[in-house]
């Protein structure tokens, strides 16, 4: 584009139309003013003599006599000077300089001249650039689709993993919970509980047992003391014997040394004998008193001591068999408290079961995402795929200067692309970055036939 | 007891529902393919009902679930679609092909479970 396009001369209108135009024009309005009052050959004659006015005319403008050929605004330097002498100086001098500017002789010119050069340099670098950013796209859009198919890949060996995970942790919980359902369960619980009461019950039945061979010792311990007592008493009673007997020996002694005395000298061995009896006798009560004292003394410990250690004794095994019954009363509260306490846990664990249960089995469901990921990045793979195409055709078509053979503008691809979409997010992805109304479809997820 | 026969390309989904059926006490049988799945049937299963994906390499859903029904061993058998497409103008295909239902992925476990045991009700 140089600086003389800008100043092109007007086009001269042709003069065979122009003279034909005016004599039509004369030719009506004469004939439509002479038809009313002239005659009939004078108003067909005056078209005709218009006609040949205009034709002559013609000629005369096609040789040039009548309208001068329009000339360029300004040719030159001269023709400018010209007519810069009547024009304003101000408007004067900027035809000058528009003149020079025109030739590129001027400073300006030889700029817009460079400055065309650098534009024409730039846009064919910029050309350049392009062809060679296009064909490395292809080099991103192959990157972008190994990144894709790896993502793809390793969500499906996680899912896998989570999968096999889950599933197995869901057996041994469900193994657990049938455990404990079965260690607390009524035949096994109730086998328990009827043990341990029978083992109680045999417990208290030792304590009873003990406790009455405790009584009948006791009883046993009263009776030995009483035969005692009773054989101490008659041995006390005999000792009396004993002692009458050894009075009467006494006195029988005396009645010896008495008669002994009276038979003179033949009685001294009597009396002798007297004397021993008497002091035998007297040996013999002193004996049986002794041995009485001790039998009574004996017989005290027996009935007061031993009795009281019995007693004493007895009241601690009886205290200490009653703590022992309680102790097992006790045992027993606390066993049915723990069985209780099983069943409250194993009910809590039932319950809780069942939400671990649905949140496994959410969990398992969820992992679908894995499917619905693959399919949308497959889908963006493709895209990839058909942008890449239509880049690759672009820059080659630009690294070799020519027109792109394109079968349809990358726009109306990407409107292509709405029909191969399967959900309806993708649509309404593809509505909203249009900028389109993105009304939802209201099918239903599930639908019997 | 029958097992459901599950027909996807995609093995997480093959995973993900048989684990979900079988959470359930329902057994099940996997196949990855359209014709996977006809050879399955051709061999001796008898499912007592299939699920299948709708876009699938080479044998597609409705197409498989046409050959299906034109088999003995499947030809009374329930069959349903479980697939992302919402279009509903393959919903009708299908219907038209003789699918029994059309879901749409995701598809809630519980909700799943459900509509199997609809179905089947000796499940």
């Amino acid at each position: 584009m140089t600086a003389s396009t800008v100043f092109r001369p007007a086009q001269r209108p042709n003069p065979w139309l122009v003279a034909a135009l005016l004599c039509a024009a004369i030719a009506a309005f004469a004939q439509a003013w002479l038809r009313d009052i002239a005659p009939a050959a004078l108003s067909n004659l005056v078209p005709i003599a218009a006609v040949g006015l205009g034709y002559a005319l013609a000629i005369r403008a096609k040789a040039g006599d009548c309208a001068p050929a329009p000339q360029p605004l300004i040719a030159d330097e001269n023709s400018a000077t010209r007519a810069a002498s009547t024009l304003p100086d101000d408007a004067a001098e900027r035809g000058r300089e528009i003149v020079s500017f025109d030739r590129g002789e001027s400073d300006d010119g030889a700029n817009v001249t460079q400055a065309t050069a650098s534009l024409d340099d730039g846009i064919e670098t910029a050309a350049a650039w392009t062809a060679e950013d296009l064909a490395a796209f292809r080099t991103f859009a192959d990157f972008a689709s190994r990144q894709l198919q790896s993502v793809v890949a390793t969500t499906e060996n996680v899912v896998n993993s989570i999968s096999s995970n889950m599933s197995d942790t869901d057996c041994r919980i469900s193994k657990l919970i049938g455990f404990l359902r079965q260690c607390a369960s009524e035949d096994e619980v109730g086998r328990a509980m009827k043990e341990i009461e029978a083992q109680i019950e045999g417990c208290r039945k030792l304590i009873e047992g003990f406790s009455e061979r405790q009584r009948e010792d006791a009883l046993q311990g009263a009776n030995q003391r009483a035969k005692v007592a009773a054989e101490t008493a008659a041995v006390l009673k005999s000792l009396k014997g004993v002692d009458q007997i050894a009075r009467m020996t006494t006195i029988m002694s005396l009645n010896v040394s008495i008669e002994a005395a009276r038979t003179g000298a033949a009685g001294k061995g009597f009396m002798v004998i007297g004397r021993e009896i008497r002091e035998l006798a007297a040996s013999t009560q002193a004996l049986a008193a002794e041995v009485g004292e001790r039998i009574e003394a004996l017989l005290r410990a027996v009935n007061v001591d031993l009795e009281n250690e019995g007693k004493r004794r007895e009241l601690i095994e009886r205290e200490a068999f009653e703590e022992v019954s309680r102790t097992l009363g006790a045992f027993s509260q606390n066993v049915y408290a723990i069985v209780r306490h099983e069943r409250k846990v194993l009910d809590e664990v039932e319950h809780e079961e069942q939400g671990i249960s649905d949140s496994i089995l959410d969990a398992i469901g969820r992992l679908q995402f894995q499917d619905i990921i693959r399919q949308q990045l497959e889908q963006l793979e493709q895209t990839f795929v058909m942008v890449d195409g239509h880049m690759a055709n672009l820059g080659a078509a630009l690294a070799e200067r020519r027109t792109p053979s394109l079968d349809e503008s990358l726009w109306a691809k990407l409107e292509g692309q709405f029909e191969t979409y399967h959900m309806e997010d993708q649509r309404v992805s593809h509505r909203a970055a249009l900028g389109q109304p993105t009304k939802l479809a209201t099918a239903p997820k599930i639908e019997l036939f | 007891m029958k097992p459901v026969l599950l027909v996807d390309d995609s093995p997480t989904m093959l995973t993900s529902i048989s684990n979900v059926l079988k959470k359930a006490g329902i057994a099940s049988a996997s196949a990855i393919s359209g014709e996977a799945a006809v050879d399955l049937v051709n061999g001796g299963l008898a499912p007592c009902l299939i699920i299948t994906d709708y876009h699938m390499p080479g044998m597609h859903g409705v197409d498989l679930i046409g050959r299906l029904r034109r088999m003995a061993a499947t030809r009374f058998v329930p069959m349903l679609i479980l697939t992302t497409d919402s279009d509903g103008s393959k919903r009708q295909s299908a219907r038209a092909a003789g699918a029994t239902g059309w879901i749409v992925k995701p598809v809630e476990p519980s909700a799943l479970i459900q509509l199997v045991k609809q179905l089947v009700p000796a499940l």
